[in-house]
């Protein structure tokens, strides 16, 4: 007897147990949108900042042929230049056939005297020519570029992949010949615009290899086009994929959000052909840039729908529009979602600017 | 508050650091560089300076040069014209320094030739002041820098901007004929010198004096009746000398020089003397100053002139070519 009322008493208290919740609602009642909760996977980045391209270039297989106003090139196929030849404006970006110069050594002997010689304009009007070859001329200038930059990526684990666009606004400097070349007068070359906008598109591969407290360190890699825009003639151009490596710091302002400090270095080249001549100038084209910007990652519930709920940390409501139970947020996505005792308001409230002048101000 | 205060000095230091970078970037004052009008100003003042102190009297033209005459010739009647050739003996100095170059009839020396008012003198000053003398004067001329030399400086002879005072005797004024007839007299003295009429000294032919002036000299036979024609591209060698055998050219081992033929492209004496070669010919070809470089330019001081072509005032074969200089071209028609 007395063992029956004690299995009975076991019996009946595991089922009360069993049957008892600890919540109200469980785990499964809690409606979680799907589309949003792929979504969640996602980052989305925003940047802009500074970039500074290196550009240079080596005339080899060309000469230089300079007048007092226009620089030229011309083919250099080992033979003597002559005293007419073809020679081509704009190298660096659009090289057309500009004119045939005629060449003579028209002020020496034993070509004719000029009328009035002293200070005679034409002798301004003098063509020179420079052996890019013997004298190794090389032309190297600085571009300057504001980027603006939207990637979106796929998040796994602390791999990343992506996909973005960049849309640069670039300004470009007269190009420097080389020291050895300088003390023979030759000039600075001036690209025929000064200012352009570069595009690119790319894929991205990441891994976030560090983390420091609200710190993250990833290494990028992009692989993509670039589009040198409407100043670069693109019939002439022959340019592969470019690549370019950087490391994202990013202060995690919170679980969605966080600000970008991006260095990177632009690896691309191109080749320019020069038409007629059967021969290409191989330009360098490397960039680093500093960029700043946001990264967003789109969180997987949304803010509560309630005017007057203002409960902190991620909590369950029944949405008044439809009923069920659903999980939301209490902070915007820039803050921290489950914060600690003022860790969203490290500014006391009495050193807020409004109530600074106020006796008592809570 | 302490907050505040915080926050404002920051901002106060970003201010500060800012306008550091800023300065940074402008860099410092660089010096205005004298305009022309600044630089004839000071050189006025140089001058007048001179000749208040020197207790002379000179005469200032419309283009800035000062002018005074240091041994009149009133009955001297012949005024030169523009385009008259000039013989002058010199002597230039830096104002206030030391003589630069001199050409002196104490020291035995021909009189310099130059040809006035053809813009073919340097310094331009003194083609403008040539302009005011008579045969047998003396003059002397104050040259503002900007009719000189300009900015050109040469070692410490002549520093940069410097006011020029040359003192001229004009020797003689002569027209063109009297330069040709002059230029054939030197010219028949080198022939006869260099026995280049004796055929057996010197084959093959003797020297020709073609219509137009040039000499003319075969020295090897070439293809017969190969002549060159207008406009045909003819490749030559050649040693270009004075009559003073002081050779100012040269086209020789593999190089050729190749033009077209009777096209107005060299002196025109060349052409008339190639004319009358052969192809394979060699020849030498005498041509008076008149067929080649004529008044070339007249550069005072002639070791100038190798910075005045590289500033682009005066052409390259003024470098090479003194006024009327007879060049003798030993010539082979390949």
């Amino acid at each position: 007897m007395k063992l029956k009322i004690v299995i009975s008493l076991f019996l009946s208290l595991s089922l009360g147990q069993l049957l008892a919740q600890e919540y109200e609602i469980s785990e499964t009642d809690i409606y979680r949108s799907p589309f949003k909760k792929f979504l969640n996977n996602f980052s989305l980045t925003v940047t802009t900042g500074y970039g500074r391209t290196n550009y240079s270039h080596s005339l080899n297989g060309f000469y230089l042929v300079q007048t007092p106003t226009d620089q030229y090139i011309a083919n250099n196929d080992g033979q003597p230049l002559g005293t007419e030849f073809d020679v081509y404006s704009d190298w660096f970006n659009n090289p057309v056939l500009a004119q045939t110069l005629t060449k003579v050594d028209s002020f020496d002997v034993p070509f004719p005297p000029l009328v009035d010689p002293v200070n005679n304009p034409l002798l301004q009007s003098d063509i020179e020519v420079f052996n890019a070859d013997s004298l190794g001329l090389q032309f190297s200038g600085k571009g300057m570029s504001i980027p603006l930059l939207v990637a979106f990526r796929y998040n796994y684990k602390k791999f990343r992949i992506g996909l973005g666009y960049m849309f640069e606004y670039h300004k470009v400097k007269p190009f420097q010949p080389n020291e050895s070349a300088e003390p023979l007068g030759i000039r600075n070359y001036q690209p025929n615009f000064g200012s352009t906008f570069y595009k690119r598109y790319w894929m991205g591969l990441g891994y976030r290899f560090y983390d420091f407290w609200d710190y993250s360190f990833a290494g990028e890699l992009q692989v993509g086009k670039f589009n040198a825009g409407g100043n670069f003639n693109s019939a002439l151009i022959q340019r592969g994929m470019y690549f370019n490596l950087g490391i994202s710091i990013e202060k995690n302002l919170s679980e969605y959000f966080r600000v970008i400090l991006k260095p990177s270095y632009d690896f691309k080249n191109y080749k320019i052909s020069i038409p007629g001549t059967g021969k290409a100038i191989a330009h360098k084209q490397p960039t680093f840039f500093w960029q700043v910007g946001i990264s967003i990652t789109f969180p997987e519930i949304p803010r509560s729908p309630i005017k007057s709920d203002h409960v902190q940390l991620k909590h369950v409501i029944m949405d008044p529009a439809t009923g069920r139970y659903m999980e939301v947020r209490g902070q915007p996505i820039w803050k921290r979602q489950n914060p600690k005792v003022g860790e969203n308001h490290r500014k006391l409230w009495r050193y807020k600017n409004k109530n600074k002048r106020k006796i008592n101000p809570y | 508050m302490g907050v505040r205060i915080n926050s404002v000095s920051r901002l106060f230091g970003w201010l500060v650091f800012a306008q550091v970078l800023l300065h940074a970037c402008g860099g410092a004052d660089e010096p205005v560089p004298d305009s022309g009008d600044e630089q004839a100003a000071i050189d006025d003042e140089l001058i007048n300076t001179y000749l208040t102190d020197n207790n002379i009297t000179a005469t200032q033209d419309a283009s800035g040069i000062y002018y005074y005459p240091v041994l009149e010739n009133p009955s001297g009647d012949i005024q030169q014209v523009s385009g008259s050739i000039l013989s002058i003996y010199y002597s230039a100095s830096v104002l206030n320094g030391q003589v630069i170059d001199e050409v002196l009839a104490a020291q035995g020396e021909d009189p310099y030739k130059l040809k006035q008012g053809v813009n073919s003198i340097v310094p331009v000053g003194l083609d403008i002041g040539l302009a005011f003398m008579k045969e047998g004067e003396t003059y002397s001329f104050l040259i503002p820098s900007a009719l000189a030399y300009g900015e050109l400086s040469f070692s410490t002879l002549i520093p940069a901007h410097s006011v020029i005072l040359i003192e001229v005797e004009l020797v003689k004024i002569e027209n063109e004929l009297d330069q040709a007839s002059n230029e054939q007299t030197l010219i028949e003295d080198y022939i006869a010198d260099k026995e280049l009429d004796d055929v057996v000294k010197n084959p093959t032919d003797e020297v020709e004096l073609l219509p137009s002036g040039v000499y003319y000299k075969r020295v090897s036979e070439g293809n017969d009746g190969e002549n060159p024609v207008k406009g045909q591209i003819v490749s030559t060698r050649y040693t270009a000398s004075f009559l003073d055998d002081e050779v100012f050219d040269r086209i020789t081992g593999n190089d050729t020089f190749d033009y077209s033929f009777d096209s107005d492209i060299v002196i025109n004496g060349l052409d008339l003397g190639l004319a009358e070669m052969e192809k394979g010919e060699r020849a030498l070809i005498i041509i008076p100053s008149a067929h080649a470089y004529k008044e070339s330019v007249g550069v005072v001081p002639s070791y100038l002139s190798e910075e005045l072509e590289e500033l682009k005032v005066i052409p390259e074969y003024a470098t090479k070519i003194d006024p009327f200089k007879v060049l003798v071209f030993d010539i082979t028609l390949l």
